[in-house]
C-alpha cells in the first residue's frame, strides 16, 4: 500500500497542496519566488509532485523539476525553508513520523536538481 | 458604533498556558459554547480554550505561529441546526493569540467532491489495469512471448528462422463425409473437445499448437522452448493423441480416425497481417510435414527420415516402402508403433 492510498488518496493530497501553497506565499524567505506566477501551473506542479512523493499515480520526473527551477537561483536556505514548510503540512495532515521522513527523503533527493542550477 | 459582536465570524483572544479565553465575540459563543459547564456560566471568558476545542494542540500551534506560518485547526461543529465545518486561524497578537474562525463547509464539500471524483478515476484505473492484463493474457495465448515483446517495442515483428525444429500435422479421415452426415453443432463440439485435449497433450510434451485449419491440427516443438529432444517430444505427443482417440472411439458413436505426419527440419515463424495477428509457420519443414501427413494412413504416425534419425532410440518403428513425394522425389518414411520398452 502506498502512502497515497494509506492517507486517503487524492483528497488528502489536495489538502496538503492547499496549505503548502498558502504557507509558501506567506513565508518571508521564499514568498518572492511565488509572485506573478501562474497559480494553476504551480498548483499543477505541486499536486503532481506531492502525489508522486506519496507514491501516487502521478509521474514527476527530475527533469521537469530542473526545468521549472532553471531561471531562479534557489539557495540551500530556500530549499530548507520549503522542505520545512512541507514537513509541517504533512504532519498537520496527520501523517506518521516514519512516513513524513520517507517523503522528506524523496524531497531531499531532488535538492541537487533545484538548488543553484540556473545557468 | 461597530463592535466585534456585530461580526458574524467568531473571534477570540487567548493568553497563557494553557490558553485561557480573555475576550470573544457573540459568534464565538454561538459556534463554540456548547459544553454544559460553559453554558451554565453563559460566558467563555476565563475558561480554558480546550473546553471548547477539545482537539486543540497548543504546542503544535505555537510552534507554527513562532515560525510565522499558518496555524490552523479544523473542527466539525454540530451544535447549531445545520452542521458545518469551522476553520480557525491562530496568530500572534499582543501578549497572546488571536483566533479567527471561518465557515469551512464549502471547502470541505469541494474536498468531498474531489475525493469522490478521484475515487472514480482510481477505480477506472484499476479496471483498465485488469482489462490490460486480461488482454495481455489473451495475446499470450495467441502469440509467442518473444513476438509480443517485438510488437510492443518495435510495433512490428521480425520473422525468425528456426533451423532445427519438429512439425506435426494431423487431420481426420473422412471428415468431409462426417460433416455432411453429422449435425454441424455436434460436429463442432466434438472437434472442439478433441482439439482441446490435443492442446493439453501439447503442453504436457512441451509442444505448441500453431493453428487448426478445419479438421487439421498443426503443432511444433523446439521453436520457443529450448528442447533439443523436440523430435522425441513431438512423437511422444503424437502417440498420446492417437491413444486418446482410440480410447475415445471405444466410448463414442462417432469414430474419429486421424492421420499424423511428422518431420524435423527448418522453417520460418512470424506474424502475418496487421488487422488480425496470426502467428504462422512456413518453409520446407512445414511442407514436408504436410506431405508426411497426407501419405500417412488411418491411425498411423508417419515420420520422415530426419525425424527417424532423432527418435529411433526411443520408439519402435516400421520401415515403409519408398514413397514418391510431390516435389521431393522418393523418400524413406516410417510408421511409429510405440515406445521402446
Amino acid at each position: 500500500m502506498t502512502l497515497f492510498e494509506k492517507y486517503g488518496g487524492f483528497s488528502t493530497v489536495s489538502t496538503i497542496v492547499h496549505s503548502f501553497y498558502s504557507d509558501l506565499k506567506d513565508s518571508p524567505q521564499v514568498k518572492h519566488y511565488f509572485k506573478n506566477i501562474n497559480m494553476e501551473r504551480l498548483i499543477d506542479h505541486q499536486t503532481k509532485f506531492i502525489s508522486h512523493a506519496l507514491g501516487g499515480p502521478a509521474q514527476y520526473e527530475g527533469r521537469s523539476l530542473l526545468h521549472a527551477h532553471r531561471h531562479i537561483n534557489v539557495t540551500n536556505e530556500d530549499f530548507d525553508e520549503v522542505a520545512d514548510i512541507l514537513k509541517d503540512n504533512l504532519e498537520d495532515a496527520g501523517m506518521e513520523e516514519d512516513d513524513v521522513n520517507t517523503v522528506m527523503g524523496i524531497v531531499e533527493s531532488v535538492r541537487d536538481a533545484i538548488v543553484n542550477n540556473s545557468k | 458604533m461597530l463592535t466585534i459582536d456585530d461580526i458574524n465570524s467568531p473571534i477570540l483572544y487567548v493568553e497563557g498556558s494553557p490558553w485561557i479565553v480573555i475576550s470573544c465575540n457573540r459568534a464565538a459563543r454561538e459556534w463554540l459554547n456548547t459544553s454544559k459547564e460553559a453554558q451554565l456560566r453563559k460566558d467563555m471568558i476565563g475558561i480554558k480554550l480546550t473546553n471548547f476545542i477539545p482537539t486543540l494542540n497548543q504546542s503544535r500551534l505555537e510552534r507554527r505561529i513562532a515560525k510565522g506560518r499558518s496555524a490552523t485547526l479544523e473542527m466539525a461543529l454540530v451544535n447549531d441546526s445545520s452542521d458545518r465545518t469551522a476553520l480557525f486561524h491562530f496568530r500572534s497578537f499582543k501578549n497572546g493569540v488571536l483566533i479567527e474562525g471561518y465557515d469551512h463547509s464549502s471547502v470541505k464539500e469541494t474536498q468531498a467532491m474531489l475525493a469522490s471524483y478521484s475515487q472514480i478515476i482510481e477505480d477506472n484505473q484499476k479496471e483498465l489495469q485488469r482489462e490490460f492484463e486480461r488482454a495481455e493474457g489473451l495475446l499470450a495465448n495467441i502469440l509467442p512471448s518473444k513476438t509480443i515483446e517485438q510488437l510492443k517495442t518495435l510495433g512490428e515483428t521480425i520473422p525468425e528462422r528456426y533451423a532445427d525444429v519438429s512439425v506435426l500435422f494431423l487431420d481426420f479421415v473422412g471428415f468431409t463425409e462426417m460433416s455432411q452426415q453429422m449435425d454441424p453443432e455436434l460436429l463442432f463440439a466434438e472437434l472442439n473437445d478433441i482439439f482441446t485435449k490435443f492442446d493439453t497433450i501439447c503442453e504436457e510434451f512441451q509442444c505448441e499448437r500453431i493453428k487448426t485449419i478445419g479438421d487439421a491440427y498443426l503443432a511444433v516443438c523446439g521453436m520457443h522452448t529450448n528442447n533439443e529432444n523436440h523430435a522425441v517430444s513431438i512423437t511422444a505427443a503424437a502417440i498420446e493423441m492417437r491413444e486418446y482417440l482410440i480410447d475415445r472411439n471405444q466410448r463414442s458413436t462417432h469414430q474419429w480416425l486421424c492421420r499424423i505426419g511428422i518431420h524435423s527440419g527448418a522453417l520460418m515463424g512470424g506474424v502475418v497481417g496487421k488487422l488480425k495477428y496470426i502467428y504462422d509457420i512456413f518453409g520446407d519443414g512445414v511442407n514436408t510435414a504436410a506431405r508426411m501427413e497426407s501419405t500417412s494412413k488411418p491411425m498411423k504416425i508417419n515420420i520422415s527420415q530426419s525425424t527417424h534419425t532423432k527418435v529411433e532410440d526411443h520408439f519402435t518403428v516400421e520401415k515403409r516402402e519408398l514413397l514418391a513425394i510431390k516435389g521431393k522425389g522418393p523418400m524413406q518414411t516410417y510408421f511409429v508403433n510405440g515406445h521402446k520398452s
